[in-house]
């Protein structure tokens, strides 16, 4: 059995003025990886890639073992992907119950009785067609869909934009109760950052279609801390201690400064640096002078 | 494959029951002929077509363990079970002529049969146009392509109204619509798998 339930190394795609550029990504079976960055970035791009929906110009992209693509072994692979994508794209036509009886068709082995489960958990109702469903419900029925045919990979593609606090919670508790089976890994793509830092292990930070970070989340609160000084202070700061102020954003009328914490003294005023802070202060920043 | 076609069955569920009245109303006797009623089997593929990108269901797709062609066959095959309905409808209507005006009947099949070779070249044109070019680039070519084959029609019907089509013509007409078709839906298959991984 692979180490990685996806592997990609030095991804390259080119449409128009946009390019994903040397994307390299693993996630490691067992684990929540959270894919983060700013509309356009080249999020839902790499997830088309590594759903073999879309041919890289460079690079290689391994699913659960398989090379990403339209061969008959990923074919094969994809019984065992669960996908949630933004806006669902379910058959607005059918009904739960009927799309049910339709993916019974396609997946080979796909869990009816799971399916009903889950339909009666998440409060779906069989009988409404799709179209009559709210976004919240829609998108509990694609996660519905996708959990029930015995997937050991969900990818979650902004499923959790513009749904309310309380789905959004269900929804991670779902993931998290898959992620219990040591096999089960999930690909979270999201702009939430609050749901990423519930459940995620890895975080890659996308920006511009390169990746800017790629980290372990509990390495980035090892690795990085926010210090809410003065300019002066920052100075003083940088000077005594060369390389440690990274970036620094004004926003608000109020000064930030992200550093590295190894490089910091043990006195400094260091705070944890969230998720968003980095993101920010990576892209928006200037570099300390 | 199974299931694909089991979803198009249901997303058009509501305007079967008004295919199956078009059948029976213009293939019974005095209605407007089971010819005419043959050409509506492309509509069933092009209704498909759009639900399924108002659904943007290349999304879905991507995340089954199928490929575009199941999605693309689903369409042929539903559009071809309407032909063999209409058929069926019409041989039921033509067995009835037979039993009231004995040998009256060449004109009636030899016309079914050209009909139905014109219905299977139209959709061996039409799919694959809009796979290409999807609903709303393609549309206005559909419309040009359906324009020709009515005009066609037309020009058929004037020379059958004078000389009726030798049968002998009819099954060669009947194989140029099959092997269209054959070719047809593997190219569809294919310009839909290229527009989808693009």
């Amino acid at each position: 059995m692979t180490e990685y339930a996806i592997e990609a190394r030095g991804l390259e795609k080119r449409y128009g003025d946009f390019a994903l550029q040397g994307v390299d990504l693993a996630l490691p079976q067992g684990c929540v990886l959270g894919l983060v960055g700013e509309n356009g970035a080249g999020k839902s791009t790499l997830i088309r890639m590594i759903l073999g929906a879309c041919r890289p110009d460079g690079g290689t992209v391994t699913t659960l073992g398989v090379p990403a693509g339209r061969s008959a072994a990923f074919a094969r692979a994809r019984e065992e992907i669960g996908v949630v994508l933004d806006d669902a794209c379910l058959p607005q036509n059918l009904t739960a119950a009927q799309l049910g009886r339709a993916m019974a068709g396609v997946f080979a082995r796909w869990d009816e009785k799971a399916y009903r489960a889950f339909l009666n958990r998440f409060g779906v109702p069989e009988g409404q067609r799709v179209s009559q469903l709210s976004r919240g419900t829609r998108m509990k029925l694609a996660l519905a869909v996708a959990m029930s045919h015995g997937a050991r990979l969900l990818v979650l593609d902004e499923a959790t934009g513009g749904l309310d606090p309380i789905v959004r919670e269900e929804m991670l508790d779902v993931f998290n109760d898959f992620t219990r089976e040591e096999t089960h890994s999930v690909l979270l793509s999201s702009h939430i950052v609050t749901d990423l830092e519930k459940i995620c292990d890895y975080v890659v930070f996308l920006h511009e279609g390169r990746v800017l970070l790629s980290e372990e989340k509990d390495a980035l609160d090892e690795r990085y801390a926010l210090l809410p000084l003065d300019e002066a202070s920052l100075s003083r700061l940088a000077s005594e201690r060369p390389g440690a102020i990274l970036r620094t954003l004004r926003a608000h009328g109020q000064l930030r400064a992200l550093a590295l914490r190894d490089k910091l003294p043990p006195d400094a005023p260091a705070e944890r640096a969230g998720i968003e802070d980095i993101m920010l202060l990576l892209t928006k920043g200037e570099e300390w002078q | 494959m199974k299931g694909l076609l089991l979803k198009d069955l249901y997303a058009m569920r509501r305007s079967l029951p008004v295919f199956l009245l078009l059948i029976v109303v213009f293939a019974a006797p005095g209605g407007g002929g089971a010819s005419f009623i043959l050409f509506y089997a492309i509509v069933i593929p092009i209704n498909l077509i759009s639900i399924d990108e108002r659904d943007r269901f290349d999304g879905l797709l991507m995340a089954l363990p199928a490929h575009g062609a199941a999605l693309v066959a689903s369409k042929y095959i539903l559009s071809y079970g309407y032909m063999c309905v209409t058929l069926l409808v019409a041989a039921a209507r033509g067995a009835l002529s037979q039993s009231l005006l004995p040998g009256a009947q060449q004109t009636y099949w030899a016309n079914i049969g050209v009909s139905l070779a014109l219905a299977l070249a139209m959709e061996a044109v039409i799919l694959p146009i809009l796979y290409r070019f999807g609903m709303e680039r393609g549309r206005p070519l559909c419309v040009l392509a359906i324009l020709v084959a009515a005009a066609l029609l037309g020009a058929l019907s004037g020379l059958t109204s004078e000389i009726p089509p030798a049968p002998a013509l009819v099954p060669a007409a009947l194989a140029v619509g099959a092997l269209l078709n054959a070719a047809s839906m593997p190219l569809s298959a294919r310009l839909y798998e290229r527009r989808m991984t693009a």
